[in-house]
């Protein structure tokens, strides 16, 4: 009788624990908190199209009962840097085509960040970067358009939704590969990963 | 990896159990509804709705005060209300208040012509208000509005817009989600070995 040893048990460290075998607990949480912003962002939606509620009105729910929240940024770019870490942090723990996709994700979120990062610095101080009358993003001076980080979501959502769904569906030599118990282990192949 | 049936038919987590991942579902399902309810009923928040004087007003008879008026008595952090002469000169007399669902100011203006009204006000929930406004006294044409519409600069208009690529961006985000939640709730089997 051989004996199982739950993957990344072996292993010290907390990454390495979040990339082994609490890679699947790590991930769920994650995208908790990436469904509760999309929530944020479907509840402005129907605000502004159901509700017909003015712009400046439809702040999502955290913004509605908490204003400042979204015009300090401080809401948008908490969930760009909780993006980014967690994109960073678990992408160890994804082996094949899903580390593929993981990394555009990540690419593509590390650009987005920056750009909070200019929206923050200038909402914080007050100085208005580039000449501009509001807080302006370097992509805004050549797509002025409000919705702007609205397609930044979406695209790095896009390739995140692939990788998770690659992870959780990996073919049999990414199953084997990986450390973590995110996929559920073949019907009948008799492998386990406790 | 091995294989060992006891210990797999012994290590099934509480967490893997479909009960409790229906649970997980059923709690997050009523978290965000009650959220949603909650943000439905609640009353919209307190906003500046109006000026007195209106911006680009033209009065025949001198007001006494001048007004900020609210959707709701507001209540306040700081706010500031000031009325001079297009040359500068202030008109007030004494301090703005809070009236109610309103922010006064009284003044005093016995020449006819063109006068300025600058406002700020911060309110306790963070939003805030400023701007500039004119109207004019006893003139044969009222002036042009001057002031921006009663918005605070603050902040990059957030991430809706209605137009259609909004709409096209959130309808493939509602389609992700769902695809994303079907994957979380309803871990699909891996591929099996083709060769």
């Amino acid at each position: 009788m051989t004996t199982i040893q739950a993957p990344g048990a072996g292993s010290t460290g907390l990454v390495n624990r979040l990339n082994g075998v609490r890679h699947r607990f790590a991930l769920n949480l994650f995208m908790v908190i990436v469904v509760a912003h999309w929530a944020e962002h479907l509840t402005q939606a129907f605000q502004i199209w159901a509700l017909g509620m003015p712009l400046k009105e439809s702040r999502g729910v955290l913004g509605y009962f908490y204003p400042w929240l979204v015009k300090s940024e401080w809401l948008h770019y908490g969930y760009a840097l909780v993006m980014l870490i967690g994109l960073f942090l678990l992408r160890r723990g994804f082996v094949g085509r899903a580390k593929g996709w993981w990394t555009v994700a990540l690419a593509i979120q590390f650009w987005h960040h920056i750009e909070h990062l200019l929206l923050f610095v200038q909402a914080q101080s007050g100085t208005m970067f580039f000449g501009q009358a509001v807080p302006t993003s370097i992509a805004q001076l050549v797509f002025p358009r409000v919705e702007l980080h609205l397609f930044y979501n979406t695209i790095v959502f896009i390739p995140m939704v692939v990788a998770m769904y690659l992870h959780l569906r990996p073919n049999q030599s990414e199953f084997d590969r990986a450390d973590c118990s995110c996929a559920k282990e073949p019907a009948l192949s008799g492998t386990s990963r406790g | 990896m091995t294989t060992d049936t006891a210990v797999r038919g012994a290590a099934v987590r509480w967490w893997r159990r479909p009960w409790s991942r229906r649970l997980g579902a059923g709690i997050v399902v009523a978290v965000a509804l009650s959220m949603g309810v909650i943000a439905l009923l609640e009353p919209a928040p307190t906003a500046l709705s109006a000026l007195a004087p209106a911006d680009g007003a033209g009065l025949a008879a001198a007001p006494t005060e001048v007004a900020m008026e609210f959707t709701a008595p507001p209540r306040t952090r700081e706010y500031h209300l000031t009325v001079a002469t297009a040359r500068g000169i202030p008109v007030t007399e004494g301090t703005a208040r809070v009236d109610g669902s309103r922010i006064t100011v009284p003044v005093r203006i016995a020449d006819r012509g063109v006068y300025l009204v600058g406002y700020h006000v911060l309110l306790e929930d963070g939003t805030e208000a400023t701007g500039i406004s004119r109207f004019s006294v006893g003139e044969a044409a009222a002036p042009a509005p001057i002031g921006e519409p009663l918005a605070a600069p603050a902040g990059h208009g957030g991430h809706g817009a209605k137009d259609p690529l909004s709409l096209v961006l959130v309808s493939i985000d509602v389609v992700l989600l769902v695809a994303l939640s079907t994957l979380l709730f309803r871990r699909p089997r891996p591929r099996r070995p083709t060769g």
